[in-house]
């Protein structure tokens, strides 16, 4: 009997994503605990690796790499020497009714409870699709749905180049997320200590650790110290009510070639800047390789998102939930300042915060934007 | 003094009526209107001798009786204008006239439940120790009618107060009573039950009168009834605007107008005569003026035609400690317990049925309570289920608390007219002034291979009709407080006892205590399904509930104990929840309660549906014996079950 694959759960929240291609040929042999597939779910790539021996026979009329999958789905078997394939192929015709057709003609029917609970997150009923077998949406479906649309982009740059489902996907979660009530506070920093520090910092920890300091790991380290400092900014919004985090962990929005990924640094405010940069750029070398885990990218208070080292003076971010606030940072450069009555060339790192206005009024972030701008300012902080 | 009222009644009917007819033609009037010309002798010579106690059953042709027993003649003309005013504030017309309070219980538009009625009063009266008298008038058409028979037996055998007075006028509607009674001799059919039969000319006042005095006496003595025979016409239509010279000629009409009650009076008494014109000329002003009167009087608004379907309710709640865990009783052994407590405390209870007396009943329904109460509060009754159900309506119609024990409910669709048609309607059509606390009681349900004519349910059928209240109990707990509420509220009430699970026992406390009705119970608490169940599929679908916890599935099961009022809130509730539906029933799908829960829900919590609500339903087909065959028209637990899981599954 050929044995099933199916898509497993990937992280907490995860109820679908996105089949990233076979990593084996079709009809090669699998042993148990090679890497079979490629899935991609909350911003992270995995290889799923196999569970048991066989030889792999997509199914047919499976999903393409980009189609979005559900957890649980049968997307191919684990087929016997010599086992036919058309046997299988059959089985699962049967099993299943060809979608071709009909849901060309019409689309997916959907329970009365699914509409409505599609309408109130603000779900496209046709992002949505029925477990395997099923022939209507239901409400666990849209909810599965809902709970899988990635994390939005915290800057808005151009976007993974997944599948058009996936992509849809994405839209619709960055839509909801940027009808969060947001407000900005910004300010320019005097980043003239900061900078010096750094210049210090980068050969010791270079010789030390092995890496090198950036100022992302400064900011991170500001960041984590403010949110303590400030602990009424260090709150979310969840089923209607704002709660607080219990810890300090900063994400990172990394671009990779594909993908915006956002890897979390765990307990900032508790590590010193060294093991901080080496935190970093672990994770950052895991984003880029594909490698990130599930959990990785989970549980950060707020987003600190760089693209100074594009050429981007200042922006402005869309948060991303749940977290209410992100640090939108732009080119640290010199620029003129009035001192006293005299216009004078300063090294400037222009912040911009967006905030979620549920969790957080105008004060309490013009007070937590003032924590991190004199963190900043006097960075020596960041080593106490 | 006497000849002075019977006259001036005879001349206001007739008066009256020839002023309706005129009413009728210039559309005043608008239904039916039968009037009472050439026989306004018979209800002036009967009410001669009633008191405004004593209680006038009556027929649709009414009206002559109405103005006897007292009635404002302008509340007659009114309500046959269909005005607020009118004696049933425009709800009934010419053949639904209620003035309870002056003893005019009720005209009916069905031939028959009179009789059955006033034998029901006379029933009550003697239970309340009282010396009132019940008067049945009904035509001849109505002494072919099954009501006559099981009235007049009951009556006969209990020795009711009851006068029944049949109006022979020799026609039902067109059909001669020559061609449609074996024996057209009706005073001798009294013969039959026992009880005297006497036959007088009704075109003569002063002998109906006579008679009636002499029957009066009987049942006010506690002798028993008389059927009082009164050979009459009717010189009018059947009904106005009918044509009348198909059945009975011109030459026959005009020869009985020359026999008129008024002129025979008239002519009897040439010393009155002046007395008799001043009588006229009052009669005549009184009427024109309650036809003025009538016809500027305002109309009933539409936000009254849905008033008095019901009596107020009681507010009562469940006592909030539930059932506990005391000592454990049946289901009948409940319902016993507040049959005695409410018997005890309420004089006006008696209970009518089969074996219900010194046998307790055929399931204990009653069992040891001839014993404490007596023979009359514990009415072994004749087979005759129309009969004694029209019995407890004219019982409740004068304040009695009638408690019909059916033992099988499928004998009660024998008493199908008068529960529809009577029972149900009283509270409405007499706007509320009569309360109709009557207990119907009976077991239902398939099992025990008790065939067809001893298994049914048919609460589906009886919660169709509005005014009725149909309880199902399916726990000994639920069955105590809601009979208890049962003997304490004052609308009619279908108590249907599952056969299955009458033995069963379950915790109760010994007080007393009500359940009210319209409120749902939950049975068991879930989250992937609910499932309301009715009667004896309530433990089955709590057990199939039982077997799904088991494989980690989560079913939420709803009794809803009353069928009538139904308490879709729960419901509605538990499926917002849930997201999915299914309704166990052992009766057949069409038309079933579920098929209402499901038009409910789908009408009002269409957006909380997650899948198609289904149903578990029996197979539509009468419950046959042979046990296999039973089995296969009941579902079974595994067939709860199953449609359980595929429901939780269906995507
Ligand atoms: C149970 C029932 N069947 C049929 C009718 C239709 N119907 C109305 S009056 C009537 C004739 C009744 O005759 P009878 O009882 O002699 O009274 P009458 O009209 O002669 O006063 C009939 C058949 C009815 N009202 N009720
Ligand atoms: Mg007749």
């Amino acid at each position: 009997m050929a044995i099933e694959i199916n898509v497993p759960r990937l992280g907490w929240s995860s109820e679908d994503g996105i089949f990233a291609g076979w990593l084996k040929q079709p009809g090669e042999r699998v042993v148990s605990g090679e890497p079979l597939f490629a899935l991609e779910s909350d911003k992270v790539t995995m290889e799923v690796e196999a569970l048991d021996s066989g030889i792999l026979r997509p199914l047919e009329g499976g999903p393409a790499a980009g189609a979005l999958v559900v957890v649980g789905q049968v997307i191919g078997y684990l087929a016997a020497e010599g086992e036919q394939v058309a046997e299988i192929a059959s089985a699962a015709a049967a099993a299943e009714p060809a979608a071709g057709e009909t849901a060309a003609a019409r689309p997916t029917p959907a329970s009365p409870r699914a509409r409505a609970r599609a309408k109130s997150l603000g779900i496209e009923l046709a992002a949505v699709s029925p477990a395997p077998g099923g022939r209507r949406i239901v409400e666990e479906d849209v909810l599965r749905a809902a709970a899988a649309l990635p994390k939005p982009a915290a800057v808005p740059v151009e976007a993974p180049s997944v599948a058009a489902r996936g992509r849809r996907v994405i839209a619709a979660r960055l839509e909801e997320s940027f009808r969060t009530p947001h407000f900005y506070v910004q300010a320019d920093v005097n980043a003239t200590a900061l900078a010096r520090l750094r210049e210090e910092l980068l050969p010791v920890l270079l010789e030390r650790d092995g890496v090198r300091l950036s100022v992302n790991d400064l900011l991170i380290k500001a960041a984590a110290l403010a949110l303590r400092a400030r602990p009424e900014v260090n709150r979310y919004w969840r089923d209607g009510e704002s709660v607080p985090w219990e810890t300090a962990h900063i994400g990172l929005a990394v671009q990779t070639e594909e993908n915006l990924l956002v890897p979390v640094i765990r307990d900032a405010d508790q590590l010193g800047v060294g093991a901080i940069a080496r935190t970093r750029q672990t994770i950052v070398d895991k984003s880029r390789a594909g490698r990130l885990q599930a959990g990785d990218s989970e549980g950060a208070s707020l987003t600190i998102s760089n693209l100074g080292a594009f050429g981007v003076d200042r922006f402005q971010a869309i948060l991303n939930p749940p977290q209410s606030l992100i640090i939108a940072v732009g080119r640290m450069a010199k620029r003129p300042v009035v001192e006293g009555d005299a216009v004078v060339a300063r090294l400037t790192l222009p912040l911009s915060v967006s905030v979620d206005h549920r969790v957080i009024d105008g004060v309490a972030a013009a007070r937590f934007l003032e924590a991190l701008v004199q963190t900043l300012e006097a960075p020596l902080r960041l080593l106490l | 003094m006497s000849i002075t009222t019977i006259y001036r009644t005879m001349q206001l009917i007739r008066v009256a009526e020839e002023q309706l007819a005129r009413c009728y033609a210039r559309q005043l009037i608008h239904g039916a209107c039968h009037t009472y010309v050439g026989q306004e002798a018979i209800a002036a010579g009967v009410c001669l001798h009633l008191r405004a106690d004593d209680a006038v059953f009556s027929t649709h042709r009414g009206h002559g009786h109405a103005l006897a027993k007292g009635l404002p003649v302008e509340e007659l003309f009114a309500e046959l204008f269909g005005r607020a005013t009118g004696c049933s504030r425009g709800r009934g017309g010419s053949m639904h006239l209620f003035a309870p309070e002056i003893g005019l219980m009720g005209t009916s538009g069905i031939v028959g439940p009179s009789i059955l009625q006033a034998t029901g009063a006379g029933y009550a009266f003697r239970l309340a120790k009282t010396d009132r008298v019940g008067v049945a008038f009904f035509g001849d058409g109505a002494t072919n009618n099954g009501a006559f028979h099981e009235g007049l037996n009951l009556a006969s055998i209990w020795k009711l107060p009851v006068l029944f007075v049949c109006e022979n006028n020799q026609f039902a509607t067109e059909v001669p009573f020559q061609a449609a009674a074996g024996n057209p001799d009706v005073a001798a059919r009294a013969f039959g039950y026992g009880m005297p039969g006497v036959q007088v000319d009704g075109n003569d006042a002063w002998a109906v009168a006579e008679a009636a005095r002499e029957a009066v006496e009987r049942a006010r003595a506690g002798q028993g009834p008389t059927l009082i025979e009164c050979l009459t016409y009717r010189t009018r239509p059947h009904s106005e605007g009918m044509g009348d010279y198909t059945y009975r000629t011109r030459e026959e009409v005009e020869e009985w107008r020359r026999r008129c009650p008024i002129q025979r009076l008239r002519a009897a008494h040439p010393e009155r005569a002046a007395e008799f014109d001043r009588i006229d000329e009052e009669v005549a002003a009184s009427v024109a003026a309650a036809s003025k009167g009538a016809e500027a009087a305002p109309w009933p608004t539409a936000d009254e035609a849905t008033t008095h379907v019901y009596a107020p309710a009681r507010v009562v709640r469940e006592p909030a400690g539930g059932p506990g865990s005391g000592r454990e009783i049946s289901l009948v052994a409940a319902t016993l317990e507040a049959l005695d407590e409410q018997m005890r405390d309420d004089a006006s209870i008696f209970v009518l049925g089969e074996g219900i007396g010194v046998r307790g009943g055929n399931f204990g329904t009653t069992a040891g309570l001839f014993a404490k109460y007596g023979a009359e509060r514990l009415r072994d009754t004749p087979i005759a289920e129309r009969g004694f159900t029209g019995l407890a309506c004219g019982a409740a119609m004068v304040g009695g608390r009638p408690v019909v024990d059916f033992m099988f409910i499928d004998f009660l669709n024998d008493a199908f007219g008068e529960i529809v048609n009577q029972i149900a309607k009283m509270q409405y059509m007499s706007s509320g002034r009569l309360k109709m606390p009557v207990l119907l009681r009976g077991c239902i349900g398939i099992g025990h291979a008790a065939a067809t004519h001893h298994s049914g349910s048919y609460y589906s059928l009886y919660s169709h009709i509005p005014g009725l209240r149909v309880v199902v109990p399916s726990s000994p707990y639920d069955a105590k407080g809601l009979f208890t509420h049962a003997l304490r509220c004052q609308d009619p009430v279908l108590f249907l006892e599952p056969r299955e699970l009458m033995a069963v026992k379950g915790p109760v406390p010994a007080a007393s205590y009500e359940i009210p009705f319209g409120v749902a119970r939950v049975v068991q608490a879930g989250g992937q399904l609910t499932v309301v169940a009715v009667g004896a599929m309530v433990p089955k679908a709590v057990a199939a509930a039982g077997e799904l916890a088991g494989e980690g599935l989560s079913v939420e099961v709803i009794d809803p104990r009353t069928i009538a009022p139904l308490d879709v809130e729960t419901i509605l509730a538990s499926v917002e929840k849930t997201g999915r539906l299914l309704i166990a029933e052992e009766t057949f799908a069409q038309c079933n309660l579920g098929a209402e829960i499901a038009a409910q829900v789908a009408s009002r919590g269409f957006d909380f549906l997650d899948a198609p609500i289904r149903r578990v339903t029996g197979a539509a087909a009468p419950t046959p014996y042979s046990p296999p065959l039973e089995a296969a028209v009941v579902p079974s637990q595994a067939a709860l079950a199953d449609a359980m899981r595929q429901l939780i599954r269906e995507r």
